[in-house]
């Protein structure tokens, strides 16, 4: 399977991949590069060149002056309550439509699985009113309440179907030895299940994490913001301190950028599942 | 403690079903709805927490939309308005039309994409040498945050920024435009913006369709001596058929539903409204303007369009399939 195919030209292949990988990486290098800079006139004058001396003096301020360590918690704790509350109510539903019979499955699914063509910001505006109404504005709750609700589809319609891949044989013998659904569902199937369960953590943690509406909306207090409304609001106050916004920009990517080096396979799989049949 | 009765002396342990029907007839119920109740109780169970989270984000909303679109909120009172507020969103609007219109402009990255995307997945796919890094590289835009991409691109693409620098020095004056400050030019340029960053997700996409597809196919197609690119055009190109439909159909979405990141950080809907999307104009009303109504008007609108698009495109396959 991994053999060299060789069919095509690989002079062409490779030429084309280059223009690519220019394209790609470019502003990438661009935001690198003008991060180290020391000030604006230094970009304006070298745009593109690495710096004359290359200053980390932007990443300095960031944490404390800037209060991007506040912001970074507060993107910790979102993306890390909304991936863990999510998988913990899709893994149960996914095994009742997976493994269970009982009336209204199939509506249940397909009505389940059709909320993911649903736009987040036709949802949103009722369900600001309702938190402001709960007083939860501006509390971690309300963000999290959103991100899971917009997580289940996706992660219901993936574990349903890894779900009913499992051999029915491995769940009775359980049964018969009188295991309840709950006891089955946390000793029998999720051990099993990392794989899915991994996926799907990565793929919706990346999704929160980078999210920037829900976020503004929801928790808009200089306490309570994400990294995400951070580094939004910061360019409007520093417009012209660019090296100082990429600085920004960097420090909010380097946990993807990790997550990348991680787990790659399993971010690809979980991107094209249920798309590639 | 089980449970047990004895049947012709032998104990039974009874199952909990069994024991949750008992239960529920006790409490009145007929018999034949007591067991299918008792069956299907457990299943009902494990579904509440996910079905708690899906009615406040989903259903909920869906139904509140309705009244709240035709009130209107006038100091501190609600008043009941009727169709007006969708009147004025479809006929007197300038903001509306204009960012549906937007929207609408937004569609034609996606031939670009799909071609494009096809282009890489199919080059990928021969496993050159550094195969690997170019994987990941194609991928790398998609990582990357959609304000990070946001303020790097805006900053990339002004009068004085570093695109233009580049253009200037390789005698390019004439094409060193305001990207983003032109209300001709800064859509597309926003639209450059959202292929450089979607099109990994395109390329995986194929590339993953691609990576199941059967090698006899291609042995059969070389033995009848078909070149490279024969091998290409009539062999891994129709069987991408399928995942391209959908990709096309995830795009639509996209780009009339996930574009707000974009726009926000990098034009504010600006200059005047040349980039204001449908997204950008429902938050203008719901946070800036304070007309939560007016918001819900155009979110319904919004919801509309979605639900006739997606409803279309599966008539219109639905069709296709039948005719084949």
């Amino acid at each position: 399977m991994q053999t060299l195919r060789r069919r095509g030209k690989p002079l062409s292949i490779h030429l084309l991949m280059a223009i690519v990988v220019l394209i790609n990486l470019f502003p990438i290098y661009y935001m690198v590069t003008a991060s180290l800079k020391a000030d604006a006139a230094e970009l304006v004058n070298n745009p593109f060149g690495l710096p004359a001396n290359p200053s980390l003096a932007h990443y300095a301020v960031l944490p404390i002056e800037k209060g991007f360590l506040r912001l970074f918690v507060n993107s910790a704790i979102v993306t890390a309550g909304s991936v863990v509350l999510a998988l913990a109510a899709a893994c149960p539903a996914a095994y009742a439509i997976a493994r269970l019979r009982f009336w209204g499955r199939q509506v249940l699914f397909d009505f389940i699985t059709s909320l993911m063509a649903i736009p987040i910001i036709v949802v949103i505006i009722p369900v600001f009113v309702l938190m402001s109404n709960l007083k939860l504005i501006n509390q971690y709750p309300s963000a999290i309440i959103v991100y899971v609700g917009f997580i289940l589809p996706f992660a219901i319609f993936i574990l349903t179907s890894f779900f009913r891949s499992i051999p029915p044989e491995l769940l009775d013998a359980a049964r018969m030895d009188g295991a309840g659904d709950l006891v089955i569902l946390v000793k029998i199937i999720l051990p099993l299940a990392k794989a899915p369960l991994a996926t799907l953590a990565i793929v919706n943690g990346l999704w929160v994490w980078n999210d920037l509406l829900v976020a503004m909306m929801f928790l808009q207090s200089e306490e309570m913001k994400t990294l995400m409304a951070g580094l939004a609001s910061f360019s409007g106050r520093n417009v012209r301190d660019i090296p100082l916004i990429m600085a920004g920009s960097v420090f909010v990517s380097i946990p993807t950028l990790l997550l990348l080096v991680s787990g790659q396979k399993y971010f690809v799989k979980g991107l094209t599942t249920g798309a590639v049949k | 403690m089980l449970e047990q009765e004895e049947v012709a002396g032998i104990p039974l342990i009874l199952s909990r079903e069994v024991r949750a029907e008992r239960r529920l007839q006790g409490l009145g119920l007929p018999p034949h709805l007591a067991a299918r109740l008792s069956r299907n109780l457990s299943a009902y169970l494990l579904l509440v927490p996910a079905l708690v989270f899906l009615g406040v984000v989903f259903v909920y909303p869906m139904i509140e939309l309705i009244p709240m679109s035709l009130e209107r909120i006038a100091i501190g009172q609600t008043k009941w308005v009727g169709l007006s507020n969708f009147s004025y969103l479809l006929f007197s609007d300038r903001i509306a039309r204009t960012a549906a219109l937007n929207n609408l402009k937004l569609l034609t990255g996606i031939p670009i994409i799909l071609v494009l995307a096809v282009v890489i997945a199919v080059c990928l796919y021969e496993r050159v040498r550094g195969t690997g890094f170019y994987q990941t590289v194609v991928l790398l835009p998609y990582l990357l945050s959609i304000p990070v991409v946001g303020l790097v691109m805006s900053s990339f693409l002004t009068l004085d920024g570093a695109l233009n620098s580049i253009l200037r020095s390789l005698g390019l004056d004439a094409l060193a435009l305001d990207w983003l400050g032109s209300a001709k030019l800064a859509l597309w340029s926003v639209l450059a913006v959202i292929i450089w960053r979607e099109l990994g997700m395109g390329v995986s996409f194929f590339l993953a369709q691609l990576l199941t597809l059967d090698e006899e196919l291609f042995d059969a197609a070389k033995v009848d001596g078909a070149s490279w690119l024969q091998q290409v055009l009539y062999v891994s190109i129709p069987q991408l058929r399928g995942i391209a439909t959908f990709y096309a159909i995830y795009l639509v979405i996209t780009l009339f539903s996930w574009t707000f990141g974009y726009v926000f950080v990098m034009t504010n809907g600006g200059p005047g409204f040349a980039t204001t999307v449908l997204e950008l104009a429902i938050y203008r009303y719901a946070i800036d303007k304070r007309m939560p109504s007016m918001a819900a008007a155009l979110s319904l609108l919004l919801f509309i369009g979605m639900l006739g698009f997606v409803f279309a495109q599966f008539r219109l396959r639905q069709g296709s399939a039948e005719e084949t």
